[in-house]
């Protein structure tokens, strides 16, 4: 999809930035998420919902993903006619949040195990997910409706 | 981030600033070691009202503070929770899990009575205790608070199966509401009238048996309806003001302890220990059963359905035909929530309303007998679950066997059914009263500035047989209660 997209629209329909592998830039991806919003008039739980999909991927990589302190996560928004997608790239472990198991979200809290809370909101969150492996980076494409 | 940590009595008020994502959970983290330190502290609410952001990482110190807040058998509030905050814990399936409050001092109130919990069980053995042939009775303190029964409608409708749609009253449903009866459930009088059945409402849901003829239960929990639903009934008595006290009973009788029995016990123990029981009991109970009996209404009592011969729905000749009465147990070992009424005959009665004792009581000459009481109870049944040993908190117990335990069946029980273990709590009724206040429907529209009975006795005039049948009930009633009394008071 995103491969042959040519990007004609003018600069505040997209928005690039890369993040180092620290929990403090954490700040940064709230930052220009709600910059992104604004410009582009993005209704407050869209791009909430946006923030918290990009947060738990980038919180995921931090602390499961890398190989060591020098890794990066870039991302690129683009929005068009309603539609918001987000491309990810990262050189962190390859893995692919398509493949983990839903978690049980039923059960008492009492007994729950948290993890994958995170690959649960982006699957209720997003519209469409794609995931690919190549050139030794994570790649992963996020489609929200707005 | 900015939290504030202040001391309210024994708990603790979190309050935490904007962002709670993967580092600011970190920090929050710090502040919530550093207090669960204390070992006793067991209550806290968490004030999220400043907080625009939460992450999974937040839920993960929501859910690890919960965690360690009940193994200390204490509890953890939310309150302020802002409405992207709240989707997030929605969307990861926490919000039932949790107790969240809109307002600070509701997540106070909470918190208050868990730790009034924490201290009643661990003043246990101190508690006042009783042992009696049928078992022992352990008794925890509770409200203050005047207590009444609601009488909506009218028993003698029901018995002379003459309720029609003006005498139908309808109400939404409250989650607090502990009340027995008959009723149904539906938009129209089409939906409910000729199906009328035996019904209760308890700790936020709803029994009831329908009389279309396939004897099935239905079980309603409204918290996770639209909350439009509205009860209608033609006669209904509710518990009001809340309980007085608590009682444990285990019984040690071979097989358990019939409803005749305990109830017995319990009045014998009120007229020694309560000075505020004037003869009428109202009892909202988890039960374990061990056999369950019961007495089914099959018809719905409406006038076109009343039986030909003119005679009620109890008389001999007609009793077949309404009631199934179980001689062997409907139920084994089953789990209970019951709500119900005692009248101990013994008491002198006259401190009550007589048209309220008209209205929300009767003789079964099947069931009553020489034995001094009348009793009306029905009980929401569902699969057995353990019960606890201890127990100090009743509304809490009973909407977690709602939640967790699977239902059955819904029944009005007979006093033969057998009991070997109840977590009670007791109104000691003060005053019968016939307020229509909240209800809707002609029934309600009927009794708009007098008693219920005043008017409906001026409507009856109309129909001369009506007032004599009325008159010859209330004589029934009258003479069964003096001969009751003359009985007693001559063994006295």
């Amino acid at each position: 999809m995103g491969n042959n997209r040519q990007i004609q629209t003018s600069e505040d329909k997209t928005s690039s930035f890369s993040l180092r592998a620290d929990l403090a830039e954490l700040k940064v991806l709230a930052e220009n998420i709600e910059k992104f919003g604004e410009l582009n008039e993005i209704p407050g739980k869209a791009l909430f919902e946006v923030n918290l999909v990009l947060d738990e991927l980038f919180t995921n990589l931090v602390s499961y993903g890398c190989f060591s302190d020098s890794h990066n996560f870039d991302i690129m928004l683009l929005i068009e006619d309603g539609v918001m997608f987000i491309e990810i790239k990262d050189d962190g472990k390859p893995f692919n949040p398509l493949e983990t198991p839903e978690p049980e979200i039923q059960c008492d809290c009492d007994e729950r195990k948290i993890g994958g809370l995170g690959i649960h909101f982006m699957r209720k969150m997003m519209d469409d997910i794609e995931y690919s492996w190549n050139n030794g980076k994570n790649r992963l494409k996020l489609t929200k409706n707005i | 981030m900015d939290i504030k940590v202040r001391r309210h009595g024994e708990s603790v008020v979190v309050s935490m600033g904007e962002r709670i994502d993967a580092y600011g959970s970190a920090e929050l983290d710090k502040v919530l070691d550093d207090l669960l330190l204390d070992e006793s502290l067991a209550c806290m609410a968490f004030d999220m009202e400043g907080v625009r952001y939460i992450s999974s990482a937040g839920i993960r110190s929501i859910v690890k503070t919960l965690k360690k807040l009940r193994q200390r058998k204490g509890a953890l509030a939310i309150c302020g929770l802002q409405s992207y905050c709240k989707n997030v814990l929605d969307t990861a399936g926490m919000t039932r899990s949790l107790d969240i409050f809109g307002s600070r001092s509701d997540a106070m109130n909470f918190l208050q009575s868990v730790q009034w919990e924490r201290q009643a069980l661990d003043n246990w053995d101190n508690l006042e205790k009783m042992d009696s042939p049928i078992g022992d009775f352990r008794f925890i303190p509770g409200d203050n608070s005047q207590t009444e029964i609601k009488v909506i409608g009218s028993m003698a409708d029901v018995l002379y199966s003459r309720v029609n749609e003006s005498r139908m009253f309808s109400r939404r449903f409250s989650q607090t509401e502990y009340s027995i009866g008959v009723g149904g459930l539906g938009e129209s009088p089409e939906d409910y009238m000729k199906v009328l059945g035996g019904m209760i409402t308890i700790g936020g849901t709803m029994g009831w048996l329908p009389t279309d003829g396939h004897d099935l239960a239905d079980f309603l929990v409204p918290q996770n309806d639209t909350g439009s639903v509205l009860i209608r009934t033609p006669f209904n008595l509710s518990i009001g003001g809340g309980f007085n006290e608590y009682v444990m009973f285990n019984s040690s009788e071979e097989g358990g302890t019939t409803l005749d029995k305990l109830y017995k016990g319990l009045f014998l123990l009120s007229r020694r220990r309560r000075r505020d029981f004037k003869g009428v009991l109202g009892v909202a109970a988890w039960t374990q059963v061990s056999e369950l009996m019961s007495g089914t209404l099959k018809r719905s009592p409406i006038s076109e359905f009343a039986p030909e011969n003119g005679r009620t729905i109890i008389d001999p000749m007609n009793s077949d035909e309404w009631w199934a009465r179980d001689v062997m147990p409907r139920h084994r070992d089953v789990t209970c929530l019951t709500c119900g009424v005692g009248v101990d005959l013994s008491c002198d009665l006259s401190v009550f309303d007589k048209s309220g004792l008209y209205a929300g009581f009767y003789i079964d000459p099947t069931t009553a007998g020489d034995r001094g009481q009348i009793l009306n109870n029905h009980g929401a049944v569902f699969e057995r679950l353990k019960m606890p040993e201890k127990m100090v908190s009743l509304d809490k117990s009973i909407r977690q066997v709602a939640a967790k335990a699977e239902f059955k069946d819904m029944r009005r029980l007979r006093d033969t059914t057998r009991v070997t273990r109840a977590f009670m709590g007791i109104s000691y009724i003060q005053k019968l009263s016939q307020d229509t206040s909240g209800w809707q429907g002609l029934g309600a529209e009927a009794a708009v500035s007098r008693g219920l009975a005043d008017k409906r006795y001026r409507q009856e005039a109309e129909f001369p047989t009506v007032p004599k049948k009325r008159e010859e009930e209330i004589n029934k009633f009258q003479n069964f209660l003096e001969a009751q009394q003359a009985k007693l008071g001559l063994k006295k």
